[in-house]
């Protein structure tokens, strides 16, 4: 390439040197990819929602239920209290406090199975009251969205306890801890969304 | 990559303390309140829904730069992260759009 370069009579090129190369390690950049990919997934989804919803002249349905706003409050908030913990463990495991980590890391964990909990009583209410999976787009796009989501919590609890094991064993390290914060604070990120676009955004039903 | 180098990544990151944390939770909270008082007041179905919009838009940003550090991030990683999530958000509202003029053509072409 160079000899090509000298032959042809052209200087071989000389590039500025990128002061931010290598300021990021690969493991975060990949969980930063990782995550981007995953938001073009929760997009797809929401980008169903939106089409089915705009065409539709009557979203829900007289006799389907309404969500629980207030009650899926109380879940959002459980899941932002969970990002408080999820950020104090990294804070302590920087700190090398394996013990505030361990703890910290329990507190995210039993945050998100709360959230869990929340989700399958609201999902066995509405199925109760007649909200059915493929019954409308109304019952069907808000199952699977929410479902999608509730995997992430799951995968999520997944990873936490592989986590904490290696925490208690004494072998996890900060970045490890970091990567599983980007993870499960991209939950309530993406959770954020969900609530404000299925759940919050009037139905017009009566 | 060495020890040093982790451990200068891992501090280089955001690293909320006690008060920040706190005051996170309380920005939150705020934002979530606001967003339900706003969902079940009786304005105008599509004010509501464009104030929806903006309190949501303002608590993803908010999160992405605090909670997720990517305020402390470099600078070419913060203008891809930002780049791939308009283009997702831009590419599902033309698509709604389209759709929604599609449906629209469709019914004055059947109802002429």
């Amino acid at each position: 390439m160079s000899a090509t370069a000298h032959a042809h009579g052209h200087a071989p090129a000389i590039w500025p040197p990128d002061r931010q190369f290598g300021l990021v390690r690969p493991a975060k950049l990949a969980m930063w990819i990782f995550l981007l990919s995953d938001w073009f997934s929760f997009a797809g989804l929401l980008l169903a929602y939106g089409i089915l919803r705009s065409n539709s002249s009557v979203w829900r349905h007289a006799g389907e239920p309404a969500f629980a706003v207030p009650f899926t409050a109380v879940l959002t908030l459980v899941l932002a209290v969970s990002s408080v913990a999820i950020i104090r463990a990294f804070d302590d495991s920087v700190s090398s406090n394996r013990k505030g980590t361990q703890l910290w890391l329990l507190v995210t964990g039993l945050c998100g199975l709360l959230f869990l909990a929340g989700q399958y009583h609201e999902w066995s209410g509405l199925m109760e009251h007649g909200l059915i999976f493929g019954q409308s787009a109304y019952a069907s796009t808000f199952f699977v969205i929410t479902g999608f989501h509730g995997l992430h919590v799951v995968a999520g609890l997944v990873y936490l306890g592989f986590i904490w094991v290696r925490s208690f064993r004494g072998i996890s390290s900060a970045n490890e801890v970091q990567l599983f914060e980007l993870f499960w604070l991209f939950v309530y990120f993406g959770w954020n969304i969900v609530f404000v676009l299925v759940y919050l955004i009037p139905s017009g039903a009566s | 990559v060495s020890a040093d180098a982790q451990a200068s990544d891992s501090s280089a990151g955001h690293r909320l303390t006690g008060r920040g944390t706190i005051v996170m939770l309380v920005v939150l909270a705020f934002l979530t309140a606001l967003e339900v008082m706003v969902a079940m007041s009786h304005g105008p179905s599509v004010l509501v829904t464009l104030a929806l919009f903006v309190l949501a838009i303002v608590q993803a940003a908010y999160f992405l730069l605090v909670a997720m550090g990517l305020g402390h991030e470099t600078r070419i990683m913060k203008r891809w992260v930002a780049l791939l999530l308009c283009i997702g958000v831009f590419y599902s509202l033309v698509l709604i759009n389209e759709s929604v003029w599609r449906s629209q053509f469709w019914r004055v072409l059947r109802g002429g």
